[in-house]
C-alpha cells in the first residue's frame, strides 16, 4: 500500500513532470511515454508512473525522497549509488526505473531490520564504532555492497573484501578501516553477538574526553542514509539551472545571444554578464574571476561561464543551453607555466601572465655552494591532480519572504562565500545568508565559488528557488585543481652529509584565475628545502596564469608538490654520499632551537626526530635486512620489493601575517545539554567531533551532551576558512575558550549561591560539586538566568601573530612533522607498481579524537599513494582529456596497502590540549616514500608525477638490452 | 537525461519486429552500463530504446555437448560465475568474469553489450575468441551467423547491419578439459582500461599434445587470435623454445597504438610478457610444469 506521505509526494511530483512533458510537446520533441511499474521499496509496496529515461537512483531520490543513496559520478564509476535489487548489487544511476517492474528494492534507509524504531544493521554500527564513516558520502553505497558480500560470503577473507569494494570508492579513503568494519560486522552477523570495538590507539596520555575513542556525532545519521548534503533537499516551486561554459580555453566572446532559449516554455530566466548587478568577479584573494563572461571578453580556460540558465527541469535547463548561441573567436592557448613567463606570450590578464614571484632568501648561497664537497642538481616535475571529492559541487539559492537569500551549499568558507556571493549581487553581506550543509568531501576544492553565484543571481531574477548541480564531467572541468609544477633543485653538501645550500626554482601553473595560488606557491616555495636546517637558501617561485582550469588549495597546498622535489633529491643525495638515507635526514632534520629556511626560530613542539626514530625502528623490524636494498619474492624472479623514506613538515594556519581568528559560541540548556557554534566546515575530517571533544573537556562534561552546529552564516560566528590544517588549532581554540569562560560564570553562579569562594567548585562528569552538593549542568543554567546571566558565551580566539615572508620571525604559529616508510613490490616486466606497507609516523602536537586521527592518517596515505600512482588530470592544450570519472582513477580499496600509523605527540604550548593541525601532513610524505622505495627495489630515479610504469618497464628493459 | 521511449519485447520475434521499424535514433539496452552515461552525457541521443533483457532467446545460458555453449546477449557476466558449466568447460571465461568491471556492474553488463561495444580492448571478447565463437545475428532478412573474429571490425564498429541484432554467441563444445589464462596490464593496478591482454586457452588431446589458442586484447583495432602462436605451441613439444616462440609471435601480432593511457612501444613490449605468462600458467595448470 502506498502510505500517505509517499502518495502526496508522488502526486505533487507526476504533476511536475506532466508540465515538463507538456512543454516537450511543444516544442516537438518526442513525447516520453510514462509507464507504470509495480515494486517494492524496502519492503514497501509501490506502483509509480515512471518515465523511460529515469533512472532507479532518481526515482528513489527525487519522488521517493529516499535521498540516502547517492550519486557521484553517473558513469557507473564510483559505485555511491549501489542499492540491492532483488538482493544483488547494482549500481542505480545507471539503472532505468522501468526495469524495476516486479523487483524488490533494498535502499540504505530500509538495511536495519527495524530502521524506525532506530535499529541498526550491524555493518551500520560497525561503521560508526570504528570510525569508517568520514564525510559520508560513499558509506550507504560501502555498507549496501558489503551487505551483499555478507550474505553470500558471511565469513569473508580481505580479499573478499577487496574484490567486492574495488569500484566502491572513498575519497577520505579510510579503506583499511573500512574492512575491519566489514570484518567486524560480518563477526556480529555470524555470531549474533555485539559488534567488536575497534583497536585504534587512544592518545599517550588521554584526558577526560580528549584523546579518547567517541563515535562522531554525525555517523548515525550518516550510515542509516539520513544526512542530507545539499543536492538532498528539495523546496517547493524549486528551479534547476545549467551553465553554458566557453569549452574553449581561450578565446574573445564576439557574441552571446540567448534569444532562443529565453523563448523555450519552461524557461524561467537566461542570464548573461549584462545582467549581473554587483560586481562580475569573484576570487578569495584577488577579484580576478568573472562570474560569466560577457560580449568582447576574454575565455581563459574552457570552465569559463557564458550564460546561466533556470528552468523547470535539469532537462529542460539541458534543453536551453543548446538553444544559446555563441561565437568565440580562438585566441593562442597558453598550456604551462614556462611558456607563459616567456615574453612573447599573449597576456591573459592586465598585469601580464605573472600572479607572484615569491622569494626565499638565508645566508649566501654561493658561499655555502662552495663549501660544499658535492652539489648535485636535478629538475622534477608534478602533475595536475583534482580533488574528485565524492559530491559533486550542487548549490541551492531561495529568496525569503523578508527579501533576503538564503544560499544552500557545502563550503569549505561560509562566510567567504557569502561576501562574494553578495558582492556580485550588490547587496549587503548581512542580506546574504549560506547555510552549509554536509560536504561529500572538500580537500580545498570547495574553498572557491562553485555554482553559488550563479543560483543567486538566477534565484533574485526569478523570485524562485534554483538548485545548481554539477554533474561529475561539470565538477572535474570547472573547479581549481593542485597545481602542476616544474621544480628545479640544487643542493650543496659536506661528505659528512652536513646540507651547505639549497637553491630551488618553482614554476606553478596557477591556471586561468589566481584562487589561492599565490599563498599554494608560497607555501611550496618557503617549504621546498624541506624539514631541514639549511644555512643557505635561495628559493624563487613564478606562480604563472595559463589557460588551464585554475589552480588553488589541495591538501599539502603547495608543499606536497616541493616535498617530491626535495625529498627525492635527499635520497640522492644520500646514495652519492654511501650514506644512508634515514640517517641523511636525522642529520639535517629540524629540531627545537633551529631555524627554518624563513629564519623561523623553532622554540617548541618539533617531532621531526621521534617520528624519524619510530619509522624506522617499525621498518627495521619488519624488513629483512637492509630496508633499501632489493629483494626478490620467492617463486617472483620478476619481482623486486625494497623500501622507501621520506619526512615532511606543513604549517598549521594561515601564517605570513595574516590575521588568522576563529570565533566559537557555546551556549549550556537547561536540559544540561551544550550546543557549540562555529561556521567552520565539516568536510569530513572530524571538525564535528574535535569540537564536541574539546568544549567535553573544558567543561568536563560528556561529549554526547554536546551538540555541535557549524557553517551557519546567520546561526554560527566565523570560524574563519577550513584551509591550512588550521581548524583543530584554531577554532578548537575558540571554542576551548568560549567553554571555560562559560565554566568560569557557572563557578561564580555557584559560588555566590552556595556561598563558597570559586576555585573550591569542581566539574566532574557533567556535575558540578560545591559544598557537598552535585549540581547538574542543567540547574546550573537555570540558576545563571534566574540572576540575569545568559549561560551563554562567544569568544573571539586570535591565533599567535605570524610576520610576513621575508621579515623573518615566526612566518607560522605550529609546524607538523611526519615520516613515512613505504614498501613498494615492482614488476621488473611491466613496470607495474604496488605499495605493500606504509608506516606513518606524524606528530600532531596531541591526539584529540584518536578515531579521526587514525582517517586523516589512512586516507592522506592513500591521496599521497594516488598522487604518486593513479592520479593525472591530463590537459591537452588547454582541453581536459579527463573530464570524466571513468579517465581520473583514484585509489581504490584494491590499491590499499598495508597502513601503520604510529602517533607522535610534541605538544605545541598554544594549541588546544598541546594540538596542532594534521589534515595535510599526513599526505605530503607519501608520495616521495613511495617514489624512492621505486629507486630501491630497480634503480628508476622517478622525477615526474605521477609514476609512469611505462617509463620503469622500458628503463628496465633498456637497462636489460646493454 | 534527454527523453526517450522504451519498449520490453517478450521475444526474439518482437525484437525483430521492433528493428524493422527502427532507425538511426534507436539503441538496443542491454545492461546498460555503457549506454546510459553515453545518454548522459549526450554522447548518444536515442529515441526509443529496447530492451533485451525479457526475450527468452537473448537470455539463454545453455550447454550441451553436441552444440557446447550458448550464452545469450542480454545475460550478465556475473551468470558465467555461477554457471556450473562454464565453470567445468570453460573456466577461462571465469577467470576473465572475475577481473572484469565491478560487482555491481557484472550484476548489469551483458556479454553481449561488450561484444557490441567492440572495444579493442575487451578482456571478456579476447577470452571468447580463444573458443571460436560464432554470433548469432538475427535481422530482417532472417537469421546469420559469423564468427567473431569477422564480426569484430574495428573501434566501436562492428558487423551488425542496421536493424540486425546480436542474439547470443556459441562456443563449440571442447571435447577435453580446457584450460585457460588470461594476463594483462591495467594503469595503476585497478584502473580499468587494460592496455594489453593475452588469453591462452589449451585443451588436452593426449599426453603433451593439446590444441591452443590464444588471442590478444589492447593490442590492435579489435582484439585479435594469434594463430601462429598457436602453432608453435601445437607443434610439438611444449618447451623452453616453443614458449619463447609463440610469445615472439604473439609480439609480432600485435600493431599497438599511442593514446592517453600508454604508448605502442609499451604495449608492445608487453606483448610477449603477457603471452609467455599466459602459457606458463595454462602449462602448469595442465602439465604441473612450464613455471
Amino acid at each position: 500500500m502506498l502510505n500517505k506521505w509517499k502518495l502526496d509526494t508522488w502526486i505533487t511530483l507526476t504533476f511536475g513532470r506532466d508540465q515538463a512533458a507538456t512543454c516537450n510537446t511543444a516544442h516537438n520533441k518526442t513525447p516520453m511515454s510514462p509507464h507504470t511499474i509495480s515494486l517494492t521499496v524496502n519492503k514497501q509496496a509501490i506502483i509509480v508512473e515512471v518515465d523511460p529515461s529515469e533512472t532507479l537512483a532518481q526515482l528513489l531520490r527525487n519522488r521517493l525522497r529516499l535521498t540516502g543513496t547517492k550519486i557521484g559520478c553517473e558513469e557507473a564509476e564510483c559505485g555511491a549509488c549501489t542499492v540491492l535489487v532483488d538482493d544483488e548489487p547494482i549500481l542505480s544511476c545507471v539503472y532505468p526505473a522501468v526495469r524495476a517492474q516486479g523487483r524488490r528494492v533494498l535502499t540504505i534507509e530500509g538495511l536495519a531490520p527495524n530502521p524506525r524504531a532506530g535499529e541498526l544493521h550491524p555493518l551500520q554500527e560497525a561503521f560508526v564504532t570504528h570510525g569508517a564513516v568520514q564525510c559520508g558520502f560513499c558509506i550507504p553505497g560501502q555498507i549496501m555492497t558489503a551487505a551483499a558480500l555478507l550474505r553470500e560470503k558471511p565469513h569473508p577473507t580481505g580479499e573478499d573484501i577487496r574484490k567486492a569494494l574495488k569500484d566502491t570508492l572513498c575519497r577520505c579513503a579510510g579503506y583499511p578501516t573500512i574492512e575491519r568494519a566489514i570484518q567486524a560486522a560480518a563477526h556480529a552477523l555470524r555470531t549474533g553477538e555485539p559488534v567488536p570495538p575497534p583497536t585504534c590507539p587512544p592518545s599517550s596520555e588521554p584526558l577526560y574526553a580528549v584523546g579518547k575513542l567517541h563515535k562522531r556525532p554525525d555517523a548515525l545519521e550518516k550510515v542509516t542514509g539520513e544526512a542530507k548534503y545539499t543536492d538532498d533537499l528539495h523546496f517547493p516551486g524549486m528551479l534547476h539551472a545549467k551553465v553554458r561554459r566557453a569549452g574553449v580555453p581561450h578565446a574573445i566572446v564576439q557574441r552571446i545571444d540567448v534569444s532562443k532559449a529565453r523563448a523555450l516554455p519552461g524557461v524561467a530566466a537566461v542570464l548573461t554578464a549584462e545582467d549581473i548587478p554587483g560586481e562580475c568577479n569573484h576570487g578569495l584573494v584577488v577579484y580576478d574571476w568573472p562570474s560569466l563572461i560577457g560580449e568582447g571578453e576574454r575565455v581563459r580556460y574552457v570552465g569559463d561561464a557564458l550564460a546561466i540558465v533556470a528552468a523547470e527541469t535539469p532537462e529542460l535547463a539541458e534543453e536551453a543551453l543548446a538553444l544559446i548561441e555563441v561565437e568565440l573567436d580562438p585566441q593562442p592557448v597558453i598550456s604551462d607555466p614556462v611558456q607563459a613567463r616567456r615574453p612573447d606570450s599573449p597576456k591573459l590578464h592586465e598585469n601580464g601572465n605573472l600572479l607572484k614571484h615569491i622569494k626565499v632568501r638565508k645566508g649566501d648561497p654561493a658561499k655555502g655552494f662552495s663549501e660544499a664537497d658535492i652539489v648535485l642538481e636535478r629538475t622534477y616535475h608534478t602533475a595536475t591532480t583534482d580533488h574528485a571529492f565524492l559530491e559533486p559541487e550542487c548549490a541551492i539559492a531561495r529568496p525569503t519572504e523578508e527579501g533576503r537569500l538564503e544560499v544552500y551549499v557545502g563550503s569549505q568558507i561560509p562566510y567567504a562565500d557569502r561576501h562574494q556571493i553578495a558582492r556580485v549581487l550588490g547587496w549587503p553581506e548581512e542580506r546574504v545568508r549560506v547555510v552549509g550543509q554536509l560536504m561529500g568531501g572538500g580537500f580545498g576544492g570547495k574553498e572557491d565559488i562553485a555554482g553559488q553565484i550563479h543560483a543567486a543571481l538566477l534565484a533574485v531574477a526569478t523570485g524562485r528557488p534554483v538548485k545548481l548541480l554539477y554533474d561529475r564531467h561539470e565538477s572535474l572541468i570547472a573547479h581549481p585543481k593542485r597545481h602542476a609544477t616544474q621544480i628545479r633543485v640544487k643542493i650543496g653538501a659536506r661528505r659528512d652529509g652536513s646540507l651547505m645550500a639549497v637553491e630551488t626554482e618553482l614554476y606553478g601553473d596557477t591556471g586561468a584565475y589566481a584562487s589561492l595560488g599565490e599563498k599554494v606557491m608560497t607555501r611550496a616555495t618557503t617549504h621546498s628545502a624541506g624539514p631541514y636546517e639549511v644555512p643557505h637558501v635561495r628559493a624563487d617561485c613564478y606562480a604563472m596564469y595559463t589557460n588551464n582550469p585554475p589552480a588553488g588549495a589541495f591538501r599539502g597546498f603547495g608543499v606536497t608538490q616541493s616535498a617530491f622535489a626535495i625529498e627525492s633529491m635527499m635520497d640522492e643525495l644520500a646514495e652519492r654520499l654511501g650514506m644512508d638515507p634515514v640517517e641523511l635526514r636525522r642529520k639535517n632534520a629540524l629540531r627545537v632551537g633551529g631555524v627554518t629556511n624563513t629564519g623561523q626560530v623553532l622554540r617548541e613542539s618539533v617531532g621531526l626526530l621521534e617520528c624519524i626514530e619510530k619509522v624506522e625502528d617499525e621498518m627495521r623490524r619488519r624488513a629483512d635486512g637492509d630496508p633499501f636494498e632489493p629483494k626478490t619474492p620467492p617463486h617472483a624472479p620478476h619481482l623486486r620489493r625494497a623500501w622507501g623514506l621520506a619526512v615532511a613538515y606543513k604549517n598549521t594556519g594561515l601564517g605570513g601575517g595574516a590575521p588568522d581568528k576563529a570565533r566559537a559560541e557555546v551556549e549550556l540548556f537547561e536540559d544540561g545539554t551544550l550546543e557549540a557554534r562555529t561556521s567552520s566546515a565539516e568536510l569530513g575530517q572530524g571538525l564535528v567531533t574535535v569540537i564536541q571533544l574539546i568544549a567535553a573537556e573544558a567543561l568536563s562534561m560528556p561529549p554526547e551532551r554536546v551538540r555541535v552546529l557549524v557553517m551557519d552564516t546567520d546561526l554560527t560566528p566565523d570560524g574563519g576558512p577550513t584551509t591550512a590544517s588550521r581548524q583543530t588549532y584554531v577554532t578548537g581554540n575558540a571554542v576551548r575558550m568560549a567553554a571555560t569562560v562559560l565554566r568560569e560564570g557557572m563557578a561564580r553562579t555557584l559560588a555566590e549561591r552556595y556561598d563558597r569562594p570559586p576555585h573550591e567548585i569542581r566539574f566532574i562528569e557533567g556535575l558540578a560539586h560545591v559544598n557537598g552538593h552535585k549540581v547538574p549542568l542543567g540547574e546550573v543554567a537555570r540558576m545563571m538566568k534566574a540572576e540575569g546571566r545568559e549561560p551563554r558565551v562567544l569568544y573571539e580566539y586570535w591565533a599567535p601573530e605570524t610576520k610576513p615572508l621575508g621579515q623573518g620571525g615566526d612566518m607560522h604559529f605550529a609546524f607538523s612533522f611526519a615520516a613515512q616508510a613505504a614498501e613498494v613490490e615492482v614488476n621488473t616486466l611491466t613496470g607495474e607498481v604496488r605499495v605493500l606497507t606504509v608506516i606513518a609516523a606524524t606528530d600532531a602536537g596531541k591526539v584529540i579524537n584518536p578515531l579521526g586521527y587514525l582517517g586523516q592518517v589512512e586516507g592522506g596515505v592513500m591521496m599521497g599513494l594516488g598522487n604518486a600512482l593513479t592520479e593525472h588530470f591530463i590537459l591537452e592544450q588547454g582541453r581536459p582529456f579527463t573530464d570524466r570519472m571513468a579517465r581520473y582513477r583514484i585509489p581504490s580499496i584494491v590499491h590499499a596497502p598495508e597502513i601503520i600509523s604510529i602517533p607522535v605527540e610534541h605538544v605545541s604550548k598554544d594549541g588546544p590540549y598541546g594540538a596542532k593541525g594534521m589534515g595535510e601532513i599526513v599526505s605530503i610524505p607519501t608520495t616521495p616514500a613511495i617514489t624512492n622505495a621505486i629507486y630501491h627495489a630497480v634503480g628508476v630515479r622517478i622525477d615526474r608525477l605521477p609514476v609512469d610504469q611505462e617509463q620503469i618497464a622500458l628503463a628496465l628493459a633498456a637497462r636489460s638490452a646493454r | 537525461m534527454q527523453p526517450f521511449d522504451y519498449v520490453r519485447p517478450r521475444s526474439l520475434a518482437e525484437v525483430a519486429q521492433l528493428l524493422e521499424e527502427a532507425d538511426a535514433q534507436t539503441c538496443i539496452l542491454a545492461g546498460g552500463t555503457h549506454l546510459l552515461p553515453e545518454i548522459e552525457l549526450g554522447r548518444i541521443r536515442p529515441r526509443l530504446l529496447i530492451d533485451i533483457k525479457a526475450a527468452p532467446e537473448l537470455n539463454e545460458l545453455r550447454y550441451t555437448n553436441s552444440e557446447g555453449l550458448t550464452l545469450g546477449a542480454a545475460i550478465p557476466i556475473s551468470q558465467l560465475l555461477t554457471s556450473p558449466e562454464v565453470r567445468r568447460h570453460y573456466p577461462l571465461l571465469q577467470e576473465v568474469a572475475r577481473i572484469w568491471g565491478s560487482v555491481q556492474v557484472r550484476n548489469r553488463a551483458t556479454v553481449g553489450g561488450n561484444i557490441c561495444q567492440a572495444s579493442p580492448a575487451a578482456d571478456m571478447v579476447t577470452a571468447l575468441l580463444c573458443f571460436d565463437a560464432e554470433c548469432r545475428i538475427f535481422g530482417p532478412e532472417g537469421e546469420r551467423w559469423t564468427p567473431l573474429e569477422r564480426f569484430l571490425l574495428g573501434p566501436g564498429r562492428t558487423a551488425l547491419k542496421p536493424n540486425e541484432v546480436l542474439v547470443s554467441v556459441r562456443l563449440p563444445s571442447l571435447g577435453g578439459k580446457s584450460v585457460g589464462a588470461y594476463r594483462f596490464v591495467r594503469k595503476g593496478k585497478g584502473g580499468h582500461v587494460t592496455l594489453a591482454g593475452v588469453a591462452v586457452r589449451a585443451v588436452a588431446i593426449s599426453h603433451g599434445v593439446a590444441s591452443w589458442r590464444m588471442a590478444l586484447a589492447g593490442l590492435a583495432s579489435s582484439p585479435k587470435r594469434v594463430s601462429e602462436a598457436e602453432h608453435i605451441l601445437e607443434a610439438g613439444e611444449l618447451n623452453e623454445h616453443a614458449i619463447h616462440r609463440a610469445a615472439q609471435k604473439a609480439a609480432d601480432a600485435a600493431e599497438p597504438i599511442d593514446d592517453a593511457r600508454a604508448s605502442a612501444r609499451y604495449r608492445a613490449a608487453l606483448a610477449p610478457v603477457l603471452a609467455e605468462r599466459s602459457i606458463r600458467a595454462v602449462a602448469r595448470q595442465m602439465w604441473g610444469y612450464g613455471a
